[in-house]
């Protein structure tokens, strides 16, 4: 005789497209991290994430049944006997090992796409946080942004590895089951609500975020500006915004009797009013992403030239040696080669483009 | 300045005669140091230039272009007096400077 066993609704819509999404937003920020040209992709992706945590928190307290984390078997006594017991009682929603390595996971994300946007304001000065974050801050939240991905990474692995496990190893179909959002049951059955619209909403408005923020462009202030600065210094060469090196190497430069191997003959007056502006605000007045690293990491002897300084070389160790030759560049100097903003002094990671060969 | 160039221009009789011919020959040679005017304002004057050492863009520098050159003779003092010293490794002469002028204003 065929076992008949009843199919009944576990997941509902939302929290099935919260699950494919976010998988979606991981795997693009994964693939998009680390590289300037696609950092608009991979902050879309994160704050689709981040809209998708809030959606599956406010889920976990208003959602459908076993989506709430009350009904979460999260109680030590349970997860004991799941581990060591093979005749397990069924659990229709998740079980409850499965219950903690779902908090873990929304943690672990939650803990990803903050921090994330922490780093953003902090040195990029753009996003949701702008303005309320400084430099150094962001630097720490940039390592702690790795290391959340480093754990997410590990327990993405025992999440894969649990289910396949779970499907294949115990045959409980807990993959269809993400699918379909059935599992088949012998118990009296709560129901469950497929909630269309809600999940409707919920992707339309993870489209609109992703949009939104693919288009969003960085909120950055206009840094100090001089007229004399800006006319005398850049007849040769960009005029170096005075953020790019602390107030000791202007003032060896601005004292030094050749400019390089020029004389620059300047006029006292203008030489005064030019070093002033220089002085007034060097590396160690500004609070962005690249004077701040300069200001603590360039020491005395001081360097004269702004790449020499240990953070501009560290930020451009990866590029060849042969790049300096490009018609387009021809020397380190030439920051507007690659930095588009590099007139304003911004030196944003969205606006830097290597000149195809 | 203007006066300068005025009083030099009176008093020397080779700068009644500048030689824009001269002031090419000048403006092209290479064989003072290792620059040449050229390597930075290239040879086609209605074009713009390239710092050689910056890569930055300079502007054409003829004035039938570039209305702005030679219209202010403290501006264009300061920049023999730079370039000279860059290319040439000395101070022209105001013979040459007046070649140059000559030749710059047939461009």
């Amino acid at each position: 005789m065929k076992q008949t066993s009843k199919q009944s609704l576990v997941w509902d819509l939302p929290l099935r497209f919260f699950h494919g999404l976010s998988v979606l937003c991981v795997v693009t920020a994964y693939l998009s991290a680390g590289d300037s040209r696609y950092l608009h992709i991979h902050l879309s992706a994160g704050y689709v994430l981040f809209c998708l945590l809030l959606f599956r928190f406010y889920w976990g307290f208003r959602g459908s049944y076993y989506a709430r984390f009350v009904h979460f078997p999260l109680q030590f006594r349970p997860v004991w006997a799941y581990l060591r017991t093979k005749h397990q009682p069924e659990y229709l929603g998740h079980n409850p090992l499965g219950s903690w390595a779902v908090l873990l996971l929304l943690g672990l994300l939650l803990s990803v796409s903050v921090s994330g946007l922490i780093v953003l304001a902090g040195e990029e000065r753009w996003g949701l946080l702008h303005g309320h974050v400084s430099a150094s801050t962001g630097e720490l939240f940039h390592r702690l942004h790795a290391l959340f991905f480093q754990a997410l990474q590990w327990m993405l692995l025992l999440h894969i590895s649990a289910v396949l496990f779970e499907t294949y190893g115990l045959k409980k179909p807990l993959i269809p089951a993400m699918w379909h959002g059935k599992k088949p049951t012998t118990k009296t059955q709560i129901n469950v609500a497929p909630h269309s619209t809600i999940a409707l909403g919920l992707i339309g408005f993870s489209f609109g975020v992703a949009v939104f923020h693919y288009y969003d462009r960085p909120n950055v202030a206009a840094l100090p500006d001089n007229a004399l600065w800006r006319e005398y210094c850049s007849e040769c060469h960009l005029a170096y915004p005075p953020s790019l090196l602390p107030a000791a190497a202007w003032q060896q430069l601005m004292q030094a009797e050749l400019h390089f191997e020029e004389s620059l003959d300047l006029e006292p007056d203008i030489a005064a009013e030019i070093s002033q502006f220089l002085f007034a605000n060097a590396a160690e007045q500004q609070h962005n992403e690249s004077a701040w690293h300069i200001q603590k990491t360039t020491l005395a002897p001081m360097p004269l030239r702004i790449t020499q300084t240990p953070y501009w070389r560290k930020q451009h160790q990866h590029i060849d040696k042969t790049f300096w030759q490009h018609p387009q560049v021809l020397t380190p100097a030439n920051c507007a080669a690659c930095h588009a903003d590099a007139e304003q002094g911004w030196f944003q990671d969205s606006a830097m483009h290597l000149p195809s060969p | 300045m203007r006066n300068i160039l005025i009083l030099a221009l009176l008093s020397s009789p080779s700068l009644w005669a500048a030689d824009a011919t001269l002031g090419q020959q000048l403006w092209q040679s290479s064989d003072y140091k290792q620059r040449s005017c050229v390597d930075c304002h290239g040879t086609d004057l209605s074009q713009p230039g390239k710092h050689l050492r910056t890569g930055k863009t300079i502007a054409p520098m003829s004035p039938a272009v570039n209305p702005k050159r030679l219209s202010k003779p403290k501006k264009t003092e300061k920049w023999f007096k730079r370039n000279c010293k860059w290319t040439l490794g000395r101070l022209c002469t105001p013979e040459e400077k007046a070649n140059i002028l000559a030749f710059l204003k047939t461009q």
